[in-house]
Protein backbone atom coordinates (compact mmCIF):
# COMPACT_ATOMS: atom_id res chain seq x y z
CA UNK A 1 0.00 0.00 0.00
CA UNK A 2 1.18 3.52 -0.77
CA UNK A 3 0.18 7.06 -0.04
CA UNK A 4 -0.72 8.55 -3.42
CA UNK A 5 -1.94 12.01 -2.49
CA UNK A 6 -2.14 14.29 0.50
CA UNK A 7 -4.32 17.29 1.19
CA UNK A 8 -3.69 19.54 4.20
CA UNK A 9 -5.46 22.55 5.58
CA UNK A 10 -4.13 24.66 8.43
CA UNK A 11 -1.46 22.14 9.36
CA UNK A 12 1.57 23.98 10.71
CA UNK A 13 3.27 25.82 7.79
CA UNK A 14 0.56 24.88 5.33
CA UNK A 15 -2.62 26.84 4.92
CA UNK A 16 -3.79 24.62 2.10
CA UNK A 17 -1.74 22.20 0.04
CA UNK A 18 -2.49 19.20 -2.10
CA UNK A 19 0.25 17.15 -3.66
CA UNK A 20 0.71 13.82 -5.44
CA UNK A 21 3.09 11.50 -3.65
CA UNK A 22 5.60 9.38 -5.55
CA UNK A 23 7.14 6.13 -4.33
CA UNK A 24 10.29 7.99 -3.42
CA UNK A 25 10.14 11.71 -2.69
CA UNK A 26 12.94 14.16 -2.03
CA UNK A 27 11.75 17.17 -0.03
CA UNK A 28 13.75 20.29 -0.75
CA UNK A 29 13.29 23.87 0.37
CA UNK A 30 14.79 26.61 2.52
CA UNK A 31 15.24 26.20 6.25
CA UNK A 32 11.97 26.37 8.21
CA UNK A 33 9.87 25.97 5.07
CA UNK A 34 8.06 23.01 6.64
CA UNK A 35 9.80 19.88 5.38
CA UNK A 36 9.88 18.33 8.85
CA UNK A 37 6.34 19.47 9.56
CA UNK A 38 5.24 17.79 6.35
CA UNK A 39 6.90 14.54 7.39
CA UNK A 40 5.25 14.95 10.78
CA UNK A 41 1.78 14.57 9.22
CA UNK A 42 2.57 10.94 8.48
CA UNK A 43 3.87 10.38 11.99
CA UNK A 44 0.71 12.03 13.24
CA UNK A 45 -1.39 9.55 11.24
CA UNK A 46 0.60 6.77 12.83
CA UNK A 47 0.15 8.23 16.30
CA UNK A 48 -3.60 8.66 15.98
CA UNK A 49 -3.85 5.01 14.91
CA UNK A 50 -2.10 3.70 18.00
CA UNK A 51 -3.04 3.60 21.71
CA UNK A 52 -3.04 7.12 23.07
CA UNK A 53 -4.62 8.20 19.82
CA UNK A 54 -5.37 11.73 18.84
CA UNK A 55 -5.31 13.16 22.37
CA UNK A 56 -1.76 11.95 22.99
CA UNK A 57 -0.65 12.84 19.46
CA UNK A 58 -1.88 16.40 19.84
CA UNK A 59 -0.52 16.76 23.36
CA UNK A 60 2.91 15.48 22.33
CA UNK A 61 2.99 18.22 19.73
CA UNK A 62 2.16 20.95 22.22
CA UNK A 63 -1.58 21.19 21.68
CA UNK A 64 -3.84 22.29 18.84
CA UNK A 65 -2.47 25.83 18.87
CA UNK A 66 0.98 24.48 17.94
CA UNK A 67 -0.42 22.37 15.13
CA UNK A 68 -2.62 24.98 13.59
CA UNK A 69 -1.19 27.00 10.75
CA UNK A 70 -0.02 30.47 11.72
CA UNK A 71 -1.61 31.74 8.54
CA UNK A 72 -4.99 30.22 9.38
CA UNK A 73 -7.97 32.39 10.13
CA UNK A 74 -8.95 31.69 13.70
CA UNK A 75 -10.63 29.58 14.81
CA UNK A 76 -10.16 27.09 12.05
CA UNK A 77 -10.17 23.35 11.78
CA UNK A 78 -7.19 21.28 10.81
CA UNK A 79 -7.85 19.02 7.84
CA UNK A 80 -5.78 16.02 6.79
CA UNK A 81 -6.76 13.86 3.86
CA UNK A 82 -4.69 11.09 2.34
CA UNK A 83 -5.37 8.85 -0.61
CA UNK A 84 -3.85 5.39 -0.60
CA UNK A 85 -3.69 2.59 -3.09
CA UNK A 86 -2.33 -0.88 -3.61
CA UNK A 87 -2.70 -3.17 -6.57
CA UNK A 88 -6.43 -3.70 -6.09
CA UNK A 89 -7.82 -1.12 -3.74
CA UNK A 90 -8.14 2.61 -3.41
CA UNK A 91 -8.65 4.23 -0.06
CA UNK A 92 -9.22 7.75 1.10
CA UNK A 93 -8.98 8.79 4.74
CA UNK A 94 -9.80 12.25 6.00
CA UNK A 95 -10.01 13.76 9.43
CA UNK A 96 -11.09 17.26 10.45
CA UNK A 97 -10.31 18.26 14.00
CA UNK A 98 -10.13 21.21 16.27
CA UNK A 99 -10.24 21.68 20.01
CA UNK A 100 -12.99 21.42 22.56
CA UNK A 101 -14.08 24.92 23.45
CA UNK A 102 -16.26 24.10 26.46
CA UNK A 103 -15.33 23.16 29.98
CA UNK A 104 -14.68 20.71 31.51
CA UNK A 105 -12.94 19.22 28.48
CA UNK A 106 -11.62 22.51 27.18
CA UNK A 107 -8.49 22.17 25.07
CA UNK A 108 -8.97 18.48 24.27
CA UNK A 109 -8.76 17.55 20.61
CA UNK A 110 -12.15 17.13 19.03
CA UNK A 111 -12.85 15.16 15.87
CA UNK A 112 -15.35 17.09 13.79
CA UNK A 113 -15.41 14.85 10.75
CA UNK A 114 -13.81 11.59 9.84
CA UNK A 115 -14.45 9.84 6.57
CA UNK A 116 -13.09 6.66 5.03
CA UNK A 117 -13.80 5.75 1.44
CA UNK A 118 -12.93 2.29 0.13
CA UNK A 119 -12.97 2.14 -3.67
CA UNK A 120 -15.95 4.47 -4.11
CA UNK A 121 -17.86 3.23 -1.07
CA UNK A 122 -18.12 5.31 2.08
CA UNK A 123 -17.26 2.94 4.93
CA UNK A 124 -17.05 5.52 7.70
CA UNK A 125 -18.77 8.86 7.98
CA UNK A 126 -18.47 10.61 11.32
CA UNK A 127 -20.12 12.08 13.24
CA UNK A 128 -22.51 9.15 13.09
CA UNK A 129 -25.29 7.87 15.33
CA UNK A 130 -22.90 6.56 18.00
CA UNK A 131 -21.18 9.93 18.18
CA UNK A 132 -24.51 11.67 18.65
CA UNK A 133 -25.37 9.30 21.47
CA UNK A 134 -22.04 9.82 23.18
CA UNK A 135 -20.15 12.98 22.30
CA UNK A 136 -17.06 11.84 24.16
CA UNK A 137 -16.46 9.42 21.30
CA UNK A 138 -15.43 12.42 19.24
CA UNK A 139 -12.35 12.74 21.40
CA UNK A 140 -11.01 9.67 19.60
CA UNK A 141 -10.50 8.88 15.96
CA UNK A 142 -12.08 5.74 14.60
CA UNK A 143 -8.55 4.63 13.73
CA UNK A 144 -7.72 4.16 17.39
CA UNK A 145 -10.97 2.32 18.19
CA UNK A 146 -10.56 -1.34 17.29
CA UNK A 147 -14.31 -1.91 17.46
CA UNK A 148 -14.90 0.72 14.81
CA UNK A 149 -12.02 0.34 12.37
CA UNK A 150 -12.70 -3.20 11.20
CA UNK A 151 -13.90 -2.21 7.74
CA UNK A 152 -10.72 -0.25 7.02
CA UNK A 153 -8.11 -2.18 9.01
CA UNK A 154 -5.64 -2.25 6.07
CA UNK A 155 -5.14 1.51 6.23
CA UNK A 156 -4.88 1.46 10.03
CA UNK A 157 -2.11 -1.10 9.64
CA UNK A 158 -0.44 1.03 7.03
CA UNK A 159 -0.52 4.13 9.22
CA UNK A 160 0.90 2.19 12.13
CA UNK A 161 3.81 1.05 10.03
CA UNK A 162 5.09 4.54 9.29
CA UNK A 163 8.65 4.75 10.53
CA UNK A 164 10.74 7.80 11.15
CA UNK A 165 14.25 8.29 12.24
CA UNK A 166 16.16 11.45 12.77
CA UNK A 167 19.15 10.24 14.60
CA UNK A 168 20.98 12.64 16.86
CA UNK A 169 24.16 10.85 17.85
CA UNK A 170 24.43 12.76 21.13
CA UNK A 171 21.11 11.30 22.25
CA UNK A 172 22.06 7.74 21.49
CA UNK A 173 25.29 8.05 23.34
CA UNK A 174 23.51 9.89 26.13
CA UNK A 175 26.06 8.53 28.61
CA UNK A 176 23.84 5.62 29.52
CA UNK A 177 23.48 3.98 26.19
CA UNK A 178 19.83 4.82 25.92
CA UNK A 179 17.56 7.65 26.62
CA UNK A 180 13.83 7.97 26.92
CA UNK A 181 13.67 11.69 27.54
CA UNK A 182 11.63 12.46 24.48
CA UNK A 183 7.88 12.17 24.35
CA UNK A 184 8.27 10.76 20.90
CA UNK A 185 9.77 7.33 20.91
CA UNK A 186 11.19 7.89 17.47
CA UNK A 187 12.44 11.44 17.56
CA UNK A 188 16.16 11.88 17.41
CA UNK A 189 16.70 8.16 17.83
CA UNK A 190 16.63 8.37 21.61
CA UNK A 191 15.26 4.85 21.84
CA UNK A 192 17.25 3.49 18.95
CA UNK A 193 19.26 1.00 20.99
CA UNK A 194 16.13 -0.17 22.73
CA UNK A 195 14.55 -0.87 19.36
CA UNK A 196 17.61 -2.82 18.29
CA UNK A 197 17.59 -4.79 21.53
CA UNK A 198 13.89 -5.65 21.35
CA UNK A 199 14.14 -7.07 17.85
CA UNK A 200 14.17 -10.86 17.68
CA UNK A 201 17.65 -12.28 17.67
CA UNK A 202 17.52 -13.86 14.23
CA UNK A 203 16.26 -10.66 12.64
CA UNK A 204 18.73 -8.52 14.55
CA UNK A 205 21.66 -10.66 13.48
CA UNK A 206 20.52 -10.45 9.89
CA UNK A 207 20.14 -6.67 10.01
CA UNK A 208 23.44 -6.12 11.79
CA UNK A 209 25.20 -8.38 9.31
CA UNK A 210 23.94 -6.21 6.44
CA UNK A 211 24.86 -3.04 8.27
CA UNK A 212 28.29 -4.44 8.92
CA UNK A 213 28.79 -5.09 5.22
CA UNK A 214 27.94 -1.52 4.31
CA UNK A 215 29.87 -0.04 7.22
CA UNK A 216 32.99 -1.86 6.09
CA UNK A 217 32.86 0.23 2.95
CA UNK A 218 32.15 3.51 4.72
CA UNK A 219 34.40 2.93 7.73
CA UNK A 220 37.42 1.13 6.35
CA UNK A 221 38.86 -0.26 9.60
CA UNK A 222 35.62 -1.69 10.92
CA UNK A 223 35.46 -5.45 10.92
CA UNK A 224 32.44 -6.53 13.02
CA UNK A 225 29.30 -5.11 14.60
CA UNK A 226 27.18 -6.72 17.30
CA UNK A 227 24.80 -5.96 20.12
CA UNK A 228 26.01 -6.56 23.66
CA UNK A 229 24.40 -6.02 27.05
CA UNK A 230 26.28 -4.57 29.99
CA UNK A 231 25.97 -5.69 33.63
CA UNK A 232 23.05 -3.35 34.17
CA UNK A 233 21.17 -4.93 31.28
CA UNK A 234 21.65 -1.87 29.08
CA UNK A 235 22.14 -2.70 25.42
CA UNK A 236 25.17 -1.43 23.53
CA UNK A 237 26.37 -1.65 20.00
CA UNK A 238 29.90 -2.91 19.77
CA UNK A 239 32.16 -2.59 16.81
CA UNK A 240 35.51 -4.22 16.30
CA UNK A 241 38.13 -2.24 14.47
CA UNK A 242 41.20 -3.57 12.84
CA UNK A 243 43.99 -1.54 14.29
CA UNK A 244 47.69 -1.74 14.49
CA UNK A 245 47.12 -4.03 17.45
CA UNK A 246 47.01 -7.70 16.53
CA UNK A 247 43.77 -8.35 18.43
CA UNK A 248 41.99 -5.35 17.01
CA UNK A 249 40.07 -3.10 19.36
CA UNK A 250 36.41 -2.79 20.14
CA UNK A 251 34.35 0.29 20.85
CA UNK A 252 30.79 0.83 21.93
CA UNK A 253 28.38 3.42 20.59
CA UNK A 254 29.64 6.09 22.97
CA UNK A 255 32.88 6.07 21.00
CA UNK A 256 31.40 5.84 17.50
CA UNK A 257 31.67 8.88 15.31
CA UNK A 258 28.51 10.84 14.51
CA UNK A 259 28.66 9.62 10.95
CA UNK A 260 29.00 5.97 11.93
CA UNK A 261 26.05 6.18 14.32
CA UNK A 262 23.82 7.94 11.83
CA UNK A 263 24.68 5.45 9.12
CA UNK A 264 23.90 2.53 11.44
CA UNK A 265 20.52 4.10 12.27
CA UNK A 266 19.68 4.71 8.64
CA UNK A 267 20.67 1.21 7.57
CA UNK A 268 18.66 -0.32 10.38
CA UNK A 269 15.58 1.64 9.56
CA UNK A 270 15.70 0.85 5.87
CA UNK A 271 15.67 -2.85 6.69
CA UNK A 272 13.14 -2.77 9.49
CA UNK A 273 9.45 -2.66 8.61
CA UNK A 274 7.46 -2.47 5.42
CA UNK A 275 5.55 0.81 5.62
CA UNK A 276 6.40 4.35 4.65
CA UNK A 277 9.83 5.40 5.83
CA UNK A 278 10.57 9.04 6.65
CA UNK A 279 14.18 10.14 6.57
CA UNK A 280 15.41 13.53 7.68
CA UNK A 281 18.61 14.86 6.13
CA UNK A 282 20.41 11.53 5.79
CA UNK A 283 23.47 13.40 4.54
CA UNK A 284 24.40 14.77 7.96
CA UNK A 285 27.88 13.83 9.16
CA UNK A 286 28.46 11.52 6.21
CA UNK A 287 31.27 11.70 3.71
CA UNK A 288 30.41 13.04 0.28
CA UNK A 289 31.32 9.75 -1.36
CA UNK A 290 28.77 7.91 0.80
CA UNK A 291 26.09 10.59 0.37
CA UNK A 292 26.41 10.32 -3.39
CA UNK A 293 25.37 6.67 -3.14
CA UNK A 294 22.40 7.23 -0.83
CA UNK A 295 19.68 7.76 -3.44
CA UNK A 296 20.31 4.49 -5.33
CA UNK A 297 20.94 2.76 -2.02
CA UNK A 298 17.58 3.87 -0.61
CA UNK A 299 15.96 2.71 -3.83
CA UNK A 300 17.43 -0.76 -3.43
CA UNK A 301 16.29 -0.92 0.17
CA UNK A 302 12.78 0.14 -0.91
CA UNK A 303 12.51 -2.58 -3.51
CA UNK A 304 14.03 -5.34 -1.37
CA UNK A 305 10.73 -7.19 -0.98
CA UNK A 306 7.96 -7.90 -3.46
CA UNK A 307 6.06 -4.75 -2.62
CA UNK A 308 7.95 -1.52 -2.97
CA UNK A 309 8.24 0.48 0.22
CA UNK A 310 7.57 4.19 0.07
CA UNK A 311 10.24 6.64 1.26
CA UNK A 312 10.18 10.40 1.84
CA UNK A 313 13.53 12.06 2.34
CA UNK A 314 14.22 15.64 3.32
CA UNK A 315 17.57 16.95 2.17
CA UNK A 316 19.73 19.97 1.41
CA UNK A 317 22.48 17.89 -0.11
CA UNK A 318 23.88 18.59 -3.55
CA UNK A 319 25.66 15.25 -3.45
CA UNK A 320 22.54 13.27 -2.62
CA UNK A 321 20.54 14.99 -5.34
CA UNK A 322 23.29 14.59 -7.93
CA UNK A 323 22.24 11.03 -8.63
CA UNK A 324 21.12 10.83 -12.25
CA UNK A 325 18.36 8.35 -11.31
CA UNK A 326 16.33 11.00 -9.51
CA UNK A 327 13.40 12.22 -11.61
CA UNK A 328 11.67 15.60 -11.56
CA UNK A 329 8.48 13.86 -10.41
CA UNK A 330 10.28 12.67 -7.27
CA UNK A 331 11.13 16.19 -6.14
CA UNK A 332 8.80 18.07 -3.81
CA UNK A 333 9.69 21.76 -3.73
CA UNK A 334 8.75 23.66 -0.57
CA UNK A 335 8.26 27.36 -1.10
CA UNK A 336 7.46 29.53 1.89
CA UNK A 337 5.14 32.39 0.95
CA UNK A 338 3.29 35.05 2.91
CA UNK A 339 0.22 32.81 2.88
CA UNK A 340 2.01 29.68 4.08
CA UNK A 341 4.26 27.17 2.38
CA UNK A 342 3.32 25.73 -0.98
CA UNK A 343 4.49 22.35 -2.23
CA UNK A 344 5.01 21.68 -5.92
CA UNK A 345 6.13 18.48 -7.57
CA UNK A 346 9.28 19.17 -9.61
CA UNK A 347 7.67 17.56 -12.65
CA UNK A 348 5.13 20.39 -12.73
CA UNK A 349 7.85 22.82 -13.84
CA UNK A 350 8.37 22.56 -17.57
CA UNK A 351 11.84 24.15 -17.54
CA UNK A 352 12.96 21.81 -14.78
CA UNK A 353 11.80 18.82 -16.81
CA UNK A 354 13.49 20.20 -19.93
CA UNK A 355 16.80 20.66 -18.16
CA UNK A 356 16.66 17.22 -16.60
CA UNK A 357 15.84 15.77 -20.00
CA UNK A 358 19.21 17.15 -21.13
CA UNK A 359 21.04 15.20 -18.45
CA UNK A 360 21.22 17.82 -15.73
CA UNK A 361 20.57 16.53 -12.21
CA UNK A 362 18.04 17.46 -9.54
CA UNK A 363 20.90 19.04 -7.61
CA UNK A 364 21.70 21.30 -10.53
CA UNK A 365 18.20 22.36 -11.49
CA UNK A 366 15.89 21.85 -8.49
CA UNK A 367 18.07 23.01 -5.61
CA UNK A 368 18.68 26.47 -7.16
CA UNK A 369 14.92 27.02 -7.15
CA UNK A 370 14.96 26.78 -3.37
CA UNK A 371 17.75 29.28 -2.78
CA UNK A 372 16.56 32.08 -0.54
CA UNK A 373 16.64 35.16 -2.77
CA UNK A 374 18.77 37.16 -0.41
CA UNK A 375 21.12 34.48 0.87
CA UNK A 376 24.09 36.55 -0.31
CA UNK A 377 23.05 39.24 2.14
CA UNK A 378 23.90 36.91 4.99
CA UNK A 379 27.56 37.64 4.65
CA UNK A 380 26.79 41.31 5.16
CA UNK A 381 25.82 40.82 8.77
CA UNK A 382 28.65 41.35 11.14
CA UNK A 383 28.31 39.13 14.18
CA UNK B 1 4.46 41.85 -24.68
CA UNK B 2 3.21 43.03 -21.31
CA UNK B 3 3.92 39.77 -19.53
CA UNK B 4 7.30 39.69 -17.83
CA UNK B 5 9.95 37.82 -19.74
CA UNK B 6 11.94 35.42 -17.67
CA UNK B 7 15.60 34.59 -17.90
CA UNK B 8 17.60 31.92 -16.16
CA UNK B 9 21.22 32.54 -15.22
CA UNK B 10 24.15 30.18 -15.31
CA UNK B 11 27.14 31.53 -13.40
CA UNK B 12 30.29 30.53 -11.53
CA UNK B 13 29.39 31.97 -8.15
CA UNK B 14 27.57 34.53 -6.06
CA UNK B 15 29.65 37.53 -7.14
CA UNK B 16 28.94 36.83 -10.83
CA UNK B 17 25.27 36.28 -10.00
CA UNK B 18 24.92 39.64 -8.27
CA UNK B 19 26.76 41.51 -11.02
CA UNK B 20 24.51 39.95 -13.62
CA UNK B 21 21.34 40.57 -11.61
CA UNK B 22 22.18 44.22 -11.10
CA UNK B 23 23.07 44.66 -14.75
CA UNK B 24 19.85 43.00 -15.91
CA UNK B 25 17.81 45.15 -13.53
CA UNK B 26 19.56 48.31 -14.73
CA UNK B 27 19.27 47.79 -18.48
CA UNK B 28 16.35 45.45 -19.12
CA UNK B 29 12.81 44.64 -18.08
CA UNK B 30 13.67 40.95 -17.74
CA UNK B 31 12.90 38.99 -14.61
CA UNK B 32 15.40 36.46 -13.30
CA UNK B 33 13.65 33.15 -12.69
CA UNK B 34 16.37 30.85 -11.43
CA UNK B 35 20.12 31.07 -11.05
CA UNK B 36 21.93 27.84 -11.84
CA UNK B 37 25.51 26.73 -11.41
CA UNK B 38 27.37 28.56 -8.66
CA UNK B 39 29.75 25.66 -8.28
CA UNK B 40 32.77 27.15 -10.01
CA UNK B 41 34.01 27.41 -13.52
CA UNK B 42 34.99 23.75 -13.93
CA UNK B 43 31.41 22.70 -13.27
CA UNK B 44 30.04 25.12 -15.86
CA UNK B 45 32.51 23.96 -18.46
CA UNK B 46 31.46 20.38 -17.82
CA UNK B 47 27.72 21.03 -18.00
CA UNK B 48 27.25 24.01 -20.31
CA UNK B 49 26.45 21.82 -23.32
CA UNK B 50 23.51 20.32 -21.39
CA UNK B 51 22.09 23.73 -20.50
CA UNK B 52 22.54 24.83 -24.09
CA UNK B 53 20.76 21.72 -25.36
CA UNK B 54 17.84 22.55 -23.06
CA UNK B 55 17.74 26.09 -24.47
CA UNK B 56 17.68 24.68 -28.00
CA UNK B 57 14.86 22.28 -27.15
CA UNK B 58 12.82 24.94 -25.36
CA UNK B 59 13.61 28.59 -26.02
CA UNK B 60 11.88 29.84 -22.86
CA UNK B 61 13.04 30.96 -20.46
CA UNK B 62 16.12 32.51 -22.02
CA UNK B 63 19.49 31.53 -20.63
CA UNK B 64 22.23 33.97 -19.81
CA UNK B 65 25.56 32.39 -19.02
CA UNK B 66 28.49 34.38 -17.72
CA UNK B 67 31.96 32.99 -17.26
CA UNK B 68 35.38 34.50 -16.72
CA UNK B 69 37.98 34.39 -19.46
CA UNK B 70 40.63 33.81 -16.80
CA UNK B 71 43.83 32.47 -18.27
CA UNK B 72 42.25 31.42 -21.57
CA UNK B 73 43.91 33.10 -24.50
CA UNK B 74 40.91 34.42 -26.30
CA UNK B 75 37.19 34.66 -25.85
CA UNK B 76 36.28 33.40 -29.32
CA UNK B 77 38.34 30.28 -28.84
CA UNK B 78 36.87 29.63 -25.40
CA UNK B 79 33.37 29.89 -26.82
CA UNK B 80 34.20 27.44 -29.60
CA UNK B 81 35.56 24.96 -27.10
CA UNK B 82 32.49 25.04 -24.90
CA UNK B 83 29.53 25.45 -27.22
CA UNK B 84 28.37 24.26 -30.61
CA UNK B 85 28.28 26.64 -33.53
CA UNK B 86 25.92 28.38 -34.01
CA UNK B 87 24.86 29.12 -30.48
CA UNK B 88 21.10 29.13 -29.91
CA UNK B 89 19.44 32.54 -29.94
CA UNK B 90 17.90 31.72 -26.60
CA UNK B 91 21.27 31.12 -24.99
CA UNK B 92 23.22 34.29 -24.32
CA UNK B 93 26.83 33.39 -23.63
CA UNK B 94 29.04 36.15 -22.24
CA UNK B 95 32.65 36.08 -21.21
CA UNK B 96 34.00 38.59 -18.71
CA UNK B 97 37.45 39.78 -19.75
CA UNK B 98 39.52 38.99 -17.76
CA UNK B 99 37.10 38.18 -14.97
CA UNK B 100 34.00 39.67 -13.45
CA UNK B 101 36.17 41.78 -11.12
CA UNK B 102 37.30 43.67 -14.25
CA UNK B 103 33.72 44.94 -14.52
CA UNK B 104 33.85 46.03 -10.90
CA UNK B 105 37.15 47.87 -11.45
CA UNK B 106 35.59 49.49 -14.51
CA UNK B 107 33.48 51.61 -12.19
CA UNK B 108 36.69 53.44 -11.34
CA UNK B 109 35.18 56.10 -9.14
CA UNK B 110 33.00 53.61 -7.33
CA UNK B 111 35.77 51.19 -6.47
CA UNK B 112 38.17 54.03 -5.60
CA UNK B 113 35.66 55.45 -3.15
CA UNK B 114 34.90 52.00 -1.73
CA UNK B 115 38.55 51.25 -1.04
CA UNK B 116 39.59 54.78 -0.25
CA UNK B 117 42.13 54.99 -3.09
CA UNK B 118 42.70 57.89 -5.51
CA UNK B 119 40.76 57.34 -8.78
CA UNK B 120 43.93 57.64 -10.88
CA UNK B 121 45.35 54.56 -9.16
CA UNK B 122 42.52 52.38 -10.53
CA UNK B 123 43.52 50.90 -13.92
CA UNK B 124 42.02 52.73 -16.89
CA UNK B 125 41.51 49.58 -18.93
CA UNK B 126 40.49 46.87 -16.49
CA UNK B 127 39.86 44.41 -19.34
CA UNK B 128 43.62 44.41 -19.85
CA UNK B 129 44.40 43.53 -16.25
CA UNK B 130 45.64 39.95 -16.16
CA UNK B 131 44.54 39.56 -12.59
CA UNK B 132 41.84 42.00 -11.51
CA UNK B 133 41.31 40.28 -8.14
CA UNK B 134 44.94 40.95 -7.27
CA UNK B 135 44.47 44.51 -8.50
CA UNK B 136 41.66 45.02 -5.98
CA UNK B 137 43.66 43.35 -3.23
CA UNK B 138 46.72 45.50 -3.99
CA UNK B 139 44.68 48.70 -3.95
CA UNK B 140 43.26 47.67 -0.60
CA UNK B 141 46.70 46.78 0.74
CA UNK B 142 47.91 50.26 -0.08
CA UNK B 143 44.91 52.47 0.60
CA UNK B 144 42.15 50.74 2.55
CA UNK B 145 41.42 51.43 6.17
CA UNK B 146 42.42 48.77 8.66
CA UNK B 147 39.13 46.85 8.87
CA UNK B 148 38.51 46.69 5.13
CA UNK B 149 42.14 45.82 4.50
CA UNK B 150 41.91 42.93 6.96
CA UNK B 151 38.94 41.54 5.01
CA UNK B 152 40.28 42.03 1.47
CA UNK B 153 43.98 41.28 1.82
CA UNK B 154 45.18 37.73 2.56
CA UNK B 155 47.25 37.17 5.66
CA UNK B 156 50.97 37.20 5.17
CA UNK B 157 51.64 33.52 4.82
CA UNK B 158 48.25 32.57 3.41
CA UNK B 159 48.12 30.67 0.14
CA UNK B 160 44.73 32.21 -0.62
CA UNK B 161 44.79 34.88 -3.34
CA UNK B 162 42.35 37.10 -1.45
CA UNK B 163 41.49 37.80 2.17
CA UNK B 164 39.01 35.87 4.30
CA UNK B 165 36.35 38.55 4.08
CA UNK B 166 36.83 39.27 0.37
CA UNK B 167 33.51 37.85 -0.81
CA UNK B 168 31.57 39.65 1.91
CA UNK B 169 33.09 43.00 1.07
CA UNK B 170 32.77 42.61 -2.69
CA UNK B 171 29.12 41.57 -2.32
CA UNK B 172 28.56 44.70 -0.23
CA UNK B 173 30.27 46.81 -2.87
CA UNK B 174 28.17 45.37 -5.70
CA UNK B 175 24.93 45.81 -3.84
CA UNK B 176 25.54 49.23 -2.39
CA UNK B 177 27.96 51.13 -4.59
CA UNK B 178 28.82 49.55 -7.91
CA UNK B 179 27.27 51.49 -10.81
CA UNK B 180 26.91 49.57 -14.08
CA UNK B 181 26.52 52.79 -16.11
CA UNK B 182 29.94 53.95 -14.96
CA UNK B 183 31.52 50.55 -15.58
CA UNK B 184 30.13 50.44 -19.12
CA UNK B 185 32.44 53.28 -20.18
CA UNK B 186 35.67 51.59 -19.18
CA UNK B 187 35.15 47.94 -20.02
CA UNK B 188 34.55 46.92 -23.63
CA UNK B 189 33.65 43.36 -22.57
CA UNK B 190 31.01 44.71 -20.17
CA UNK B 191 29.70 47.16 -22.80
CA UNK B 192 29.25 44.27 -25.24
CA UNK B 193 27.34 42.28 -22.63
CA UNK B 194 25.03 45.24 -22.00
CA UNK B 195 24.40 45.52 -25.72
CA UNK B 196 23.47 41.85 -25.89
CA UNK B 197 21.14 42.21 -22.91
CA UNK B 198 19.48 45.29 -24.38
CA UNK B 199 18.72 43.39 -27.56
CA UNK B 200 16.81 40.84 -25.48
CA UNK B 201 14.61 43.55 -24.07
CA UNK B 202 13.70 45.07 -27.40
Amino acid sequence: MKFTKIHLQNWKNFQEVEVDLPERAFLIGPNASGKSNFLDVFRFLRDISTPGGIQQAVQDRGGISKLRCLHARNPSDIVIRVDLADDQDHWSYSVVFSQQGKLPRQGAALVKKEVVIHNSEVVLNRPDKDDKDDERLLEQTALEQISRNRSFRPIVDHFQQVSYLHLVPQMIRGGKGMSSESNFPDVYGGRFLEIVASTTEAKRKRYLKKIEEVLKIAVPQLTALKLTTDKGGVPHLEATYEHWRAQGASQDESQFSDGTLRLIGLLWMLQDGAGLVLIEEPELSLHQAIVRQLAPFIHRAQTRSKTTRQAFISTHSVDLLSDPGIGAEEILLFDPTAAGTTITVGGAFQDLRDLMAQGLTAAEVALPRTHPADAAQMSLFAL
Amino acid sequence: MNSPRFVSLLVEGTIDELVLRKTIATYTALTVATCYGKKGVADIKKRIANYHAAAVAKPHPLFICLIDLDAAECAVQLRQELLPNPISNSFIFRIAVTEVESWLLADREGIAKFIGAPVNKVPESPDKCLNPKTEIVNLARKYAKEKLKRDLVPAERSSAPVGKGYSTQIIRFIQEQWTPEAAEENSPSFAKTIKALRRLSE
